[in-house]
């Protein structure tokens, strides 16, 4: 008789396992003083050779992972626990890397296509053959069009200071490719950030253990900080209250002391209301303002003229709960808010942020251990020496050449019109995508494919995976995963720099994203550059060549990071108690020029993305977010054993909507704008708002079980953020229908 | 009857937040067909004073102090070692499934590469040689331990009740810790 495990726990079950049990003797039988039973074989795996390796996907954990080898096969991972942030695991991904790396579909050797783009034709070529056959038409290329007229598309497909810039980057210099404008993840708040505090930067977060009262702001741990919730609990453990801002119902905002679901990019109103509050209750720091601050009596003016009434019609957010999170706040005697990623990609995302941080200063929640604000911190990698890295200066005219912003790479790809930040460019004729996969993580993705496809572009595809990119390559060459090469990594959460040994062997023809590009510079007469003839190790000591304080108050070399395998960078600390803000005034600036100069209101804008959209697309009745989920990074896990299953073609909506249209769990929906549609699998739940739904970021069409031409980005926007030239794919909206 | 250490999974719930690490740390220490799974994780939509919330259970065998499935057993595959954990010898099981239908908390089931029952064996061998089973390990929010039952249920936070998990006549030997209201 089979018990449901449900109905048992909800106590009904009781008698009917006495009933199933009736005759036997309950107890232990077979008692036995033997281990039997147990596996030892399995344990056979977590023996050999160790080597550290820094994870490189696009997280802000950074993990410093270790991995055994077994005549040169990797056979097992575990975190590093020496280092603090780690302790003995890896993130639910990272604990399939070696399935990641031994994955069955893996591409292995160089192909190129044996019919038209797209069709998934293929024949299988030689190394010399790929080379010879990719600077050919590179060559005629530069003949007829121009150097400028070759772009390189790559992101955070391998995030190592080698595999992400130092290795490629010294090819598209030393060949004078058009620029790509990096700037998909962070930088609207960058500059919202920065024009109130002059930093992005912020406190260690190891001291969050410190804190009264933290504060996850557009944050979901769970999916891209998971090693930090453990110091999170460690403050609570303490007496710590745990607040969190969010549309979506996180993990961590099941478990907050409060929680406040603004309806998205709502968030300035929201912290207009919580100062609004802290200003009427005096829960501000006086001393503080007076101290570091300019334009309080402009913020207290800009208080005024917002309403209650408004913030609650906006935000969606009951006043009530909103003074209650403002009255623990505001009591608390240190604060610290980490502010995610996601929430700043919208047309709004520089506005939002500076008035996150705006609601820090009138608190006076900087400069000491457990409070501070933090978002970004790259004291490590932003101290490295990317110019000389990357050979910036082997570049022939870096000056005067075009740019083109990948978020836009649709724009710049457009078969007739191609555009760059909104002004007419030269035609792009090749593109060479490595670390990246444009067609699946770009918005606006069916217009990415239509680039793509274009008869005339040339599309050169490093990769290890048939990706939604490669399967519309002219050629296809094999990169290694970041395990079959030497690294090091950065971090952007804690201040380590690691290293990154190489783990393995490159598997079957596969070249690393160094090799690939000093061949082919050969191939393209580039190779007697002295920057194109060096080896691992000076790409790293290029980098490590550097005076920043980060490195050099703290003493760090190369062959410390070798020998000690990651080290800590030098940090002012307590952060910002100095009180010297890298602002204009060298104090906060409540009131900014720098936001004036943008076109936007000096102390606080109130600018939302719909004011921005398009009517056919503002109509539309439901906002959608697209953030990450725990068991994907980017587009990166959708093929790997373990992990693959876990679902990623789904979308939440609130109960609510789903009763009003009928639909049920597992149903199957279409999400439609004017830019495409996909068909994903309902997920009906609180977790999101009424008037918003919310589908995992970068997912594949090609993986897609609903709709083979359906992915997420097929409906996300590519126009910018308001300040930064971030991505703004939050700022969409979409209609949905059962199907 | 009674055995003096015993030893049993200590869950934090309150913690936990349903990232699936320890699911598949298990698959990868035990070598499991890829949708067969020792542990998993559930999510509970829980009722509160102001809206709903998410609460996880983490959960695999439970190592009951009276195991259905070891009464059930026709060919006496399993046993209970003298620190409470009940394992599974695979060898002697012929693939009849009473244990799968008698288990109150789905721990059992039949694999479908060899026809034969598997469960979690607390990983055994990694205990015996004083290291943590792999779903502890590989916990990123260190939220699932190991501890010796008697000592942790002695501590007022500790208890068989979590949502979605309660104490049974089987004895089931999970404990949860709940620190805070």
């Amino acid at each position: 008789m089979k018990i449901d495990r449900r109905a048992f726990l909800q106590g009904v079950g009781a008698t009917s396992v006495v009933g199933t049990l009736s005759g036997l003797v309950p107890g232990v039988a077979n008692a036995s003083t033997a281990p039997r039973g147990g596996a030892p074989e399995k344990l056979l795996k977590r023996e050999g050779e160790i080597k550290y390796h820094t994870c490189q996907r696009n997280c802000a954990d950074r993990c410093l992972l270790k991995f055994t080898v077994q005549n040169g096969r990797m056979t097992y991972v575990e975190g590093a626990s020496e280092l603090k942030k780690m302790g003995t695991a890896p993130c639910v991904k990272g604990t399939a890397y070696v399935q990641y790396t031994y994955a069955a579909d893996r591409i292995l050797h160089p192909m190129e296509r044996a019919g038209k783009k797209g069709e998934g034709k293929w024949r299988r070529i030689t190394w010399d053959d790929a080379y010879k056959k990719i600077s050919d038409k590179l060559k005629s290329i530069i003949k007829e069009h121009g150097a400028d007229s070759i772009l390189p598309y790559s992101y955070s497909g391998h995030e190592g200071v080698i595999g992400k810039y130092g290795g490629p980057s010294r090819f598209f210099n030393a060949i004078g490719s058009r620029k790509l404008d990096r700037k998909v993840c962070v930088f609207a708040a960058y500059e919202g950030l920065t024009a109130t505090t002059g930093t992005y930067q912020g406190p260690d977060p190891y001291d969050n253990i410190h804190t009264n009262c933290y504060i996850a702001w557009g944050q979901n741990e769970t999916a891209t900080n998971v090693h930090g919730i453990k110091f999170i609990n460690q403050a609570r453990d303490k007496g710590a209250k745990l607040l969190v801002v969010n549309p979506m119902r996180t993990p961590i905002a099941s478990q907050a002391d409060i929680w406040l679901q603004p309806i998205p990019s709502t968030d300035t109103h929201l912290a207009t209301g919580i100062m609004k509050y802290l200003v009427e209750k005096d829960l501000v720091d006086h001393e503080f303002i007076k101290k570091n601050t300019i334009g309080y009596d402009e913020l207290l003016k800009r208080l005024d003229e917002m309403s209650y009434d408004e913030i609650e019609k906006v935000t969606g957010v009951p006043r009530q709960k909103m003074f209650e999170f403002a009255k623990v706040y505001g009591e608390s005697e240190l604060s610290v808010i980490r502010l995610g990623y996601g929430m700043q990609r919208n047309y709004n995302g520089a506005r939002m942020s500076r008035a996150i941080s705006m609601m820090h200063a009138i608190a006076g929640q900087f400069g000491k251990i457990g409070n501070g604000f933090i978002y970004d911190n790259t004291q490590a990698d932003d101290s490295l020496n990317y110019s000389k890295g990357r050979a910036d200066h082997i570049h022939p005219n870096p000056d005067t050449v075009g740019h083109v912003n990948m978020t836009e790479i649709a724009k710049a790809l457009h078969p007739t019109n191609p555009t760059a930040y909104g002004k007419p460019i030269k035609p792009i004729k090749a593109v060479i995508n490595y670390n990246g996969n444009f067609v699946a993580v770009a918005p606006d993705s069916n217009a990415c494919r239509r680039g793509a496809m274009r008869d005339d572009l040339f599309l050169v595809v490093h990769d290890f995976l048939m990706t939604d990119t490669a399967e519309l390559a002219d050629i296809i060459v094999p990169s290694t995963t970041q395990f079959e090469m030497p690294d090091m990594g950065t971090d952007y959460n804690w201040y380590h720099m690691q290293t990154s040994e190489k783990v393995i062997e490159p598997l079957g023809e596969s070249k690393d994203n160094w090799i690939f590009f000093k061949e082919l510079g050969q191939h393209m007469g580039v190779g007697h550059h002295p920057e194109m003839q060096v080896d691992y190790e000076q790409i790293l000591r290029d980098f490590l060549d550097t005076d920043m304080p980060a490195f050099k108050n703290a003493g760090i070399t190369y062959d410390q990071i070798i020998k000690e395998k990651f080290v800590t960078v030098w940090e002012e600390k307590p952060y910002l108690a100095s009180g010297k803000f890298k602002t204009p005034s060298g104090k906060i600036e409540l009131w900014s020029q720098k936001m004036k100069d943008a076109g936007y209101h000096p102390v606080i804008d109130f600018g939302l993305p719909e004011d921005e959209m398009i009517p056919e697309e503002k109509s539309l009745p439901f906002r959608m977010i697209s953030p990450a989920i725990p068991q994907r990074a980017n587009s990166a896990f959708y093929n790997v054993k373990y992990i693959r299953n876990f679902p990623a073609y789904m979308v939440k909506l609130n109960t609510d909507d789903a009763k009003r249209l009928g639909i049920k769990n597992n149903d199957r929906i279409k999400l439609k704008n004017q830019r495409g549609e996909a068909v994903f699998t309902a997920q009906v739940s609180g977790q999101v708002p009424v008037g918003t739904v919310m589908t995992p970021k970068n997912n594949w069409r090609r993986m897609n079980p609903n709709d083979p031409d359906g992915s997420t980005n097929v409906l996300t926007t590519d126009k910018l953020t308001d300040m930064g030239g971030c991505s703004a794919y939050h700022s969409t909206r979409v209609d949905i229908t059962k199907v | 009857m009674s055995v003096n250490h015993k030893v049993g999974f200590v869950f934090r719930q309150e913690n936990c937040v349903g990232c699936q690490a320890c699911t598949v740390a298990c698959q990868i220490h035990n070598e499991l067909p890829e949708n067969h799974r020792f542990r998993k994780v559930d999510r509970y939509e829980v009722e509160h004073k102001d809206g709903s919330k998410d609460v996880w259970l983490s959960h695999s065998c439970m190592h009951c102090e009276n195991p259905a499935c070891l009464m059930v057993c026709p060919t006496k595959a399993y046993h209970t070692r003298e620190d409470g954990i009940v394992v599974l010898d695979r060898e002697k099981c012929d693939g009849c499934g009473l244990c799968t239908e008698a288990c109150p908390y789905s721990a059992v089931s039949i694999r479908e590469d060899d026809g034969k029952a598997d469960k979690c064996n607390m990983c055994v061998e990694l205990l015996d040689r004083g290291m943590q089973p792999a779903c502890v390990s590989g916990c990123p929010v260190e939220c699932l331990k190991t501890g010796n039952l008697n000592e942790t249920l002695k501590k007022p936070s500790a208890s068989k009740e979590g949502i979605g998990y309660t104490d049974s006549i089987t004895k089931p030997n999970m404990v949860i810790i709940k620190e805070r209201a």
